[in-house]
């Protein structure tokens, strides 16, 4: 923790003012960066929670997708192979963002209806493709959002450090800094007086 | 960095912490007749809902509630009231978050961080955080 105040230019009454007042919107900006802070670290672990189980169903389906698929290789030949490749369509996907608590996240959709493979496909292929395709998608958007709101989360912990062991005590050290100073310069101005008051009952006598 | 300098870098954040809100509401029947259902943050930027989520939410309410739920539903952060509490005000949002929840509805609905855990993983896109500021300290 950082002791040292800061720089005041005069150590005026109006100074202290504005230091108490600043001192109280760091006060107010810090508690909202916590929440803030809490808030984007549960949608953090809610991710992470979800994305670990995207990423088990998404072993399971390969698995099962790899088994069909070997079961596919040994009945048809090379050829029919290289001609189901040949007519897979592109992928067409709606892309677009959302907003978690000010961070942007991806967000991906997959139409329900024949895209990926063409209709002249194997059964046995068609029937994994579209459940496979939902959560390779989904597991993308959850990736990312883990990435951006990781990535949020450090940038808003850095900023509650900042005020809270940096800022906020420097106002509260020049603070003191200053109140001990007027308090000082006020006991000094009532010794001052008793001083010129004796001197002028001394003269008076 | 200067201390002056760090500070309004900091109360920058002040100013840009609710930029997230939407700038005008959609009612949830104006956003089903949408393709790509949108809407347009303070910042500018879009946020997409997700289908799904839409047609999940119309399940839950009346057709005449469909044209006056307005989306996002607003959750807002409320630590004035205890850490981790969040405060619903709109009387439909409370209504479907209450039936997601499946706990009783009164306005404004209060609920806590483990539900919030519950309705931010049903409807991701349908909710959106408000960050309240303190208005004392």
């Amino acid at each position: 923790m950082s002791a040292r105040g800061l720089v005041v230019r005069r150590p005026t009454k109006i100074e202290l003012i504005r230091l108490r007042r600043r001192l109280k919107l760091a006060r107010r900006l810090h508690k909202m960066l916590r929440d803030r802070l809490t808030i984007l670290v549960q949608e953090y672990l809610i991710n992470l929670k979800e994305a670990m189980r995207i990423r088990e169903e998404l072993h399971k389906t390969l698995m099962n997708f790899y088994k069909a698929l070997a079961l596919a290789h040994t009945v048809m030949s090379t050829a029919d192979f290289e001609l189901l490749y040949s007519k897979i369509k592109e992928l067409e996907l709606s892309v677009g963002l959302r907003n978690i608590a000010g961070v942007k996240a991806l967000i991906i959709e997959v139409p329900s209806e024949g895209v990926g493979v063409s209709k002249v496909s194997e059964a046995i292929i068609t029937s994994y493709r579209d459940h496979l395709l939902k959560v390779i998608t989904h597991l993308a958007e959850i990736e990312s959002a883990l990435n951006a709101l990781g990535a949020e989360v450090m940038r808003t912990k850095r900023r509650v450090n900042a005020l809270e062991y940096i800022l906020i005590p420097k106002l509260i050290a020049t603070i003191k800094y200053l109140s001990m100073k007027f308090e000082e310069r006020e006991r000094e101005e009532k010794s001052r007086l008793k001083r010129v008051k004796e001197i002028l009952t001394r003269g008076r006598l | 960095m200067k201390d002056y300098e760090i500070e309004k870098y900091l109360m920058h954040e002040l100013k840009v912490v609710n930029k997230h809100l939407p700038q005008r509401r959609k009612s949830l029947k104006e956003l089903l007749n949408e393709e790509v259902p949108h809407i347009v943050c303070l910042d500018g930027t879009f946020h997409v809902f997700k289908k799904s989520e839409l047609e999940y939410i119309n399940s839950l309410i009346t057709d005449e509630d469909a044209k006056n739920l307005y989306l996002p539903i607003i959750i807002e952060s409320r630590p004035d009231l205890g850490e981790g509490t969040f405060v619903i005000n709109d009387a439909l949002g409370a209504k479907v978050i209450a039936r997601v929840l499946g706990i009783d509805y009164r306005v404004p609905l209060i609920i806590y961080k483990p539900q919030i855990a519950v309705i931010r993983s049903k409807l991701p896109t349908t909710t959106q955080y408000a960050f309240i500021p303190y208005l004392s300290t």
